[in-house]
């Protein structure tokens, strides 16, 4: 058995790479109620090596395998994961369709079908919402003057409504209540009326408005409303606003509200808001990270997070592992593919630099070249659309459906 | 987007930058702690300074900054992944430095299963044993009750195989038995 020094310990071995980063002085800045502890910092000759590529060596990969919780485990075929080489068409597509708007980078939103892509951008002070068309086609949805002194946090958009969350930017040191620093703005697509969502929102008093948890589904928009520096006696709010009728809704109480893409879930419960097999419970416990495309789901898990689990809504899984991997991070996924970024080799510290695919009906996962981006909006029917985290925004889109499928390379 | 600041803006906007200046090691430091990896750590803190910039209002309105801020990276940690496609294409971290020290092998090994734990459990054995706060203080930080607080610490301890005996007496919180976690559910 361990004791609590030893947990100190780590604690400490975890101070020295900070500290390797950033210098003791700055960490010796910690909360004063901190406890008091034995202090053996040392001073360490760093490396930098911010990302590092997949390298030929791995070409060759064994596979590893951990016991898994089975609710989040199921018990479908296990594909065995090989590295492979991206194929030329993918090479070629991934850089061929980049979007800008107005001479200047937007961001996507979402992608239908037929590959248009909602994207957002602003122009003279004036946030604007269209859709971009395979033929760089333009179309405008809506638009909302911004106000003097805010900025867009987020844009969700349906057949009928654009929902826009908008912040505040810093004015003064006065500060308003928190409730008073946020908006967000319903948009009708067909008749133009604007609609503030929390103006007639019926949430108490001593709550915030959680912008970062806003869904639009099903023609109605959620978000959370969370108490304000974190009073205890209340708890989280899940709100919802119907704009057919202009109706709201509390639809749910709990503590530590948060969600993935397929629903919130708190202490004790949760709210989907997809029609998924009991074999995916949305619950925060059993995903480290998810990610759908409306028809195919893929996730990794607390206690395994070196396997990519991959599933259909018709509950048939798959599960992929090889110890190349370490803290998986599910980005996206589209149809069959699986895209991700991982920590790797025996340091999990060291991040893999570009993303990859993984092709599930193979098992091949390959280095898309490409800097670890943003997906959005990928539709169930393999159109994808990227947004670079790169210095150099640039939105791309690639129908995935048109490029072969990876394969392992012949032994 | 570009933004033109007034002057009041400008004002906040130095206040920002100086608790930028004074404390984004020790939440860097704390963030590593948390997350047991560098790398996440510099971008959770990237994240997070860059909502705190948004919000600086209300952020510097409250009692103790850096409190709120520092709860405001465990929220962002316990979601970060989630959030993290949609924030970071406006607030590109820099290029973060990988550390290589000297770390003795059993600390490796308690570090690699400190990654594994689900986030609530580490977060929560962090502000307990790094930070040294009470159940109390953790339950109003994270927005929970205190039992939750204390069946995440007690599955956590007996998750790592820590035992609170011996030498750690003093330390040992009279609520837990590592030995029962289960009890708690």
């Amino acid at each position: 058995m361990r004791t609590l020094s030893d947990l100190e310990a780590a604690f400490q071995a975890l101070e020295r790479r900070a500290s390797a980063v950033y210098g003791e002085h700055d960490l010796d800045r910690t909360v004063a109620n901190r406890r008091a502890r034995t202090s053996t910092h040392r001073r360490v000759v760093l490396a930098t090596a911010a990302a590092v590529a997949v390298g030929a060596s791995a070409a060759v990969a064994s596979y590893l395998w951990t016991e898994n919780d089975n609710r989040v485990s199921p018990a479908g075929s296990r594909t065995a994961v090989c590295v492979a080489p991206l194929p030329p068409q993918w090479r070629q597509a991934l850089p061929a369709h980049q979007i800008r708007v107005d001479g200047q980078a937007v961001l996507p939103v979402q992608v239908d079908a037929d590959g248009r892509v909602t994207v957002d951008w602003v122009v003279d002070g004036v946030e604007q919402v269209g859709q971009v068309g395979r033929d760089d086609s333009v179309s405008k949805i809506a638009q909302l003057p911004i106000p003097t002194g805010h900025g867009v946090m987020s844009v969700s958009v349906d057949s009928r409504s654009v929902v826009i969350v908008l912040f505040r930017l810093p004015t003064g040191s006065s500060g308003g209540s928190p409730s008073d620093t946020d908006d967000a703005v319903v948009i009708d697509r067909h008749t133009g009326a604007v609609t503030h969502l929390l103006a007639g929102a019926p949430v108490p008093s001593g709550y915030a408005f959680g912008g970062h948890w806003g869904n639009l589904v099903d023609g109605i928009y959620y978000w959370a409303e969370v108490p304000v520096r974190g009073d205890g006696r209340l708890n989280d709010l899940l709100m919802s606003y119907d704009p057919t009728d202009h109706s709201y809704a509390v639809k749910a109480r709990g503590d530590s509200l948060n969600s993935n893409p397929l629903g919130y879930f708190w202490d004790g419960g949760s709210f989907p808001l997809m029609d998924v097999p009991p074999v995916h419970p949305v619950v925060t416990d059993v995903a480290q990270t998810m990610a759908t495309d409306g028809k195919s789901l893929s996730w990794s898990t607390y206690d395994d997070p070196s396997t990519v689990f991959w599933s259909d809504v018709s509950g048939a899984s798959r599960a992929f592992s090889q110890n190349l991997m370490h803290q998986v991070s599910i980005d996206g996924v589209s149809g069959p593919y699986v895209f991700l970024s991982y920590g790797e080799g025996d340091d999990a510290d060291k991040v893999s630099g570009s993303e990859h695919v993984l092709d599930t009906r193979t098992g091949a996962l390959a280095d898309t070249g490409v800097p670890q981006i943003s997906l959005r909006g990928m539709s169930g029917n393999s159109v994808i659309a990227f947004w670079s985290t790169a210095k150099t925004s640039t939105t791309q889109v690639v129908n995935l459906n048109e490029l072969p499928q990876i394969d392992c390379p012949s032994s | 987007m570009t933004v033109t600041l007034s002057d009041s803006e400008r004002g906040t906007r130095v206040d920002f930058e100086e608790y930028v200046r004074s404390r984004r090691g020790a939440l860097f430091g704390f963030a590593v702690v948390l997350t047991a990896d560098p790398v996440l750590a510099e971008d959770l803190v990237s994240d997070v300074l860059g909502v705190a910039f948004e919000r600086w209002t209300q952020v510097s309105a409250a009692d103790h900054v850096h409190a709120y801020v520092k709860r405001m990276v465990v929220n962002e940690f316990l979601s970060w992944r989630r959030r993290r496609a949609r924030t970071s294409p406006w607030a590109v971290p820099p290029e973060p430095a990988l550390a290589e020290v000297n770390v003795d092998a059993d600390s490796d090994d308690l570090i690699a299963e400190l990654r594994a734990l689900p986030p609530r459990q580490r977060a929560a054995l962090v502000l307990r044993y790094y930070e040294g706060m009470s159940f109390e203080e953790i339950a109003a930080l994270l927005g929970t009750g205190e039992n939750a607080v204390r069946s995440n610490v007690s599955r956590a301890l007996a998750r790592l195989r820590i035992t609170l005996a011996g030498s750690d007496a003093e330390h040992a919180d009279s609520h837990i038995s590592s030995s029962t976690p289960e009890a708690l559910r």
